[in-house]
């Protein structure tokens, strides 16, 4: 398999009550295409402040990150999250005036990524593919479960049809059946459709369906 | 999905949100046209009541600031020297006037009474009225007693009016009042040359059977005692012009006119002669000779060393060589092609004009009765100002703290890549939508709020102010009172002209200045909440959510 993403010695910082607090220290690491990472960690420990870093959201105060061998600081972040990477968060983010295929579409219309000219029967048919018929797509997101909407979110991620999706406790607002299914699609999506996932996660049932398990300690990764 | 669609989405489908911001637009709207809708009014009746008046300009003297400025000078010498060099009219600065594009032609009008000659061959039109009775009786010899010597000396009485003119196109002419029936207007040539040419009334022709190119007999002067003791003969006075147009005209007197037995024969618009002002003083010449002769002779006797020097100097001897510097032009009336260019005429060249001269717009009168009008603008402008200031104020904070409750949503747009300026174009266009509609509405209510509006304020505008027309201040040209002597061209105006011109409407220019006026409101609005957007950062909005 080959390498997707790799951070090569990441250090972060912030200042705190006078105190600088460092969260991420010469931190290196390779996620390979294809597969579905779980990154856990105790609370504070810095898990979604290197999602943020590495999902293009944020600055590590020094290290270099690589996209497909190429340096996110030439690709520029903005363009970066436009037309390489998805995130999935926790609180699904939809936007609640849109319906759910307009939600699925509006990754559609940001990126700069070769898509279908039939845009909106593409985000019907990747609701459909999580099991989100064509009558709950044309509803309101707020009209949704919150199962429904985080499939739709997942969705969204899909549209832009990006190689590598972050999650952020994706499953943190779900029930145990859902987060079970939750967990298939994003195995599916990297073993069946060659998508690379991160999931950032507190959860041991999610972890433990993850191809690779890797533990943030100490401002470091290391594998399990 | 682009933005435009999203802020269509957002408008239509967050209702209470939409039907809020569009009421606020609304009554904003109504408030912005019933104050512009007064201010146009106001300005419109101002423009057409201007628009249906003379465009006239005059350059005359300003013999205001030529007292003034007599009163300053202390010295004596000095004061004659003013005196000598007394300020002019030049006909120079009027041709350049005439070079400008806005200005149709000039009247600088030299107004006379002449004769009939010794023979009495030319007629004068009748009116068959008691002053023409009154004519045959009083002409003849008067006589009196002098050291103990009767002296007698024929008395006439003027029966033609002659309006000489420095420039081929006269007002009355290119207004339409007078109009050539037969052959020409004299021209620039017979000006520049004093060719001795007149143009005469179609009833004064008929009266003396004449045509075109046939000449007319004039006596320019009564030779009286005065005349006699300079060595003035009736040939010296009887001049003859050729007839080279015809004219009719609208001025027809009847005898329903409230002066009708008083008007003389020269008061007889049918009796009135054009000609070149140069024609007239080379007319003139023969007697202007004789008097310069006779007066050098006598102020050899008494005359100061100045005075003697002066009549002694061949130059000074009025000539046809220097006819055009015995010209005299008391002012010049310019007549614009478009009334509304008057006043900017002046402001044009005022700074320019030769000292001790005015150009005056005739508008005094205008600017004192649109006072109310002035006024009411003034304060629908100020409301309409007031209305925009606090609109921004109102949209902007609504704008502000919307942005609070859709900050994840601009986070998810920044997460997915959307530029910040999408995102603020998204908020510019759902703003504009909901302006847009707001305006809509209240240009169907606030035109009919305005009209209502409107007019009670003027009602009560014009009754707390004070002004009244001006009685005194009425020349009237034309009409029930014909004056031949009358050269002044600006028209009167009556408060009611003004107020009748005046009507609140919202006309497709108040419309769009409504829509541009919106736009620039949420244009301004969505400013300070687009700085907020470019501050914000996804990473601290979306990741601190969970």
């Amino acid at each position: 398999m080959s390498e997707i993403l790799k951070l090569e010695n990441i250090n972060y910082s912030y200042i705190d009550g006078g105190y600088e607090r460092q969260i991420l220290k010469d931190l290196s690491y390779s996620f390979d295409e294809g597969k579905f990472y779980t990154i856990l960690g105790p609370s504070g420990s810095g898990k979604t402040t290197l999602l943020s870093i590495i999902a293009g959201l944020d600055n590590a105060k020094s290290g270099n990150i690589y996209f497909k061998g190429k340096d996110l600081k030439e690709i520029g972040l903005h363009k970066y999250r436009r037309n390489d990477i998805s995130i999935v968060f926790q609180q699904y983010n939809l936007i609640s005036y849109l319906t759910a295929v307009e939600n699925v579409m509006l990754a559609m219309a940001e990126t700069d990524n070769d898509l279908p000219k039939d845009k909106k029967t593409v985000a019907y048919n990747l609701l459909e593919r999580f099991g989100i018929v064509k009558t709950k797509a044309d509803r309101l997101v707020t009209q949704l479960s919150g199962g429904e909407q985080q499939r739709v979110a997942i969705a969204r991620s899909l549209a832009s049809n990006v190689n590598l999706i972050f999650a952020d406790e994706p499953t943190g607002n779900l029930d145990t059946a859902t987060e079970k299914e939750i967990i298939e699609i994003f195995k599916q999506l990297a073993h069946e459709y060659g998508k690379t996932i991160i999931v950032v996660t507190h959860s041991d049932a999610v972890s433990e369906m993850s191809d690779q398990r890797v533990v943030l300690k100490d401002g470091t990764l290391s594998e399990m | 999905m682009n933005f435009i669609n999203r802020a269509f989405k957002n408008v239509t489908r967050k209702l209470s949100k939409t039907i809020l911001l569009t009421l606020t637009f609304f009554l904003i709207g109504n408030l912005v046209i019933i104050g512009l809708g007064i201010s146009n009014a106001s300005e419109n009746a101002k423009i057409l009541t201007r628009q249906k008046m003379r465009a006239v300009v005059t350059y005359r003297l300003d013999q205001d600031k030529i007292w003034q400025h007599a009163e300053s000078i202390t010295d004596e010498d000095e004061l004659n020297e003013f005196y000598r060099n007394y300020p002019r009219i030049k006909l120079e600065e009027v041709k350049a006037f005439l070079d400008d594009d806005r200005v149709k032609t000039a009247n600088s009008i030299t107004n006379n009474m002449w004769y009939q000659d010794a023979e009495k061959t030319l007629d004068y039109v009748h009116l068959g009225n008691q002053a023409e009775q009154n004519i045959d009786e009083s002409n003849g010899q008067s006589c009196w007693y002098e050291n103990d010597v009767e002296r007698c000396e024929t008395y006439r009485q003027p029966l033609f009016f002659i309006k000489a003119n420095m420039f081929p196109n006269m007002i009355e002419f290119e207004d339409g009042d007078y109009k050539i029936v037969d052959g020409r207007f004299y021209n620039q040539d017979e000006i520049d040359s004093a060719k001795l040419v007149c143009v005469i009334s179609e009833a004064l022709a008929n009266t003396n059977n004449l045509r075109v190119g046939d000449s007319i007999k004039l006596g320019i002067a009564n030779v009286g005692i005065y005349y006699q003791e300079m060595g003035i003969s009736q040939e010296d006075v009887d001049v003859e012009f050729e007839v080279v147009g015809i004219y009719s005209h609208h001025n027809q007197i009847t005898p329903d006119a409230s002066n009708y037995d008083y008007i003389s024969p020269y008061e007889n618009p049918d009796n009135m002669i054009f000609m070149p002002t140069t024609s007239m003083t080379l007319a003139n010449l023969p007697i202007a000779q004789k008097e310069f002769d006779h007066t050098a002779q006598e102020v050899a006797e008494w005359g100061d060393e100045n005075t003697i020097a002066y009549y002694s100097d061949p130059n000074n001897r009025p000539s046809e060589s220097n006819l055009m510097n015995n010209v005299y032009i008391e002012n010049a009336t310019l007549l614009l092609t478009d009334p509304l260019d008057v006043d900017k005429f002046v402001e044009d060249y005022k700074d320019t004009i030769t000292e001790f001269t005015i150009l005056d717009a005739n508008n005094e009168e205008f600017n004192r009765l649109a006072k109310p009008l002035d006024t009411l603008s003034m304060y629908a402008g100020f409301i309409v100002n007031l209305v925009v200031i606090n609109a921004i104020v109102i949209i902007t904070l609504v704008t502000a703290l919307t942005l609070k409750t859709r900050e994840y949503e601009i986070g998810v747009l920044l997460s997915i890549g959307a530029s910040k300026l999408k995102v603020i174009g998204q908020f510019f266009v759902e703003l504009a939508l909901v302006a847009i509609l707001g305006f809509s509405l209240s240009v169907v209510s606030g035109s009919l709020i305005a009209k209502q509006i409107g007019n009670t304020v003027l009602e009560y505008q014009i009754s707390t102010s004070d002004v009244t027309e001006d009685e005194g201040n009425h020349y009237v040209m034309y009409g029930d009172y014909y004056d031949p002597w009358n050269s002044d061209y600006s028209d009167d105006v009556s408060l009611e002209d003004l107020v009748s011109e005046y009507e609140v409407n919202v006309s497709p220019a108040i419309i769009g200045e409504i829509y541009a006026l919106g736009l620039g409101i949420v244009l301004i609005s969505v400013l300070i909440p687009s700085f907020m957007i470019m501050r914000y950062n996804p990473k601290k909005i979306l990741m601190n959510q969970n």
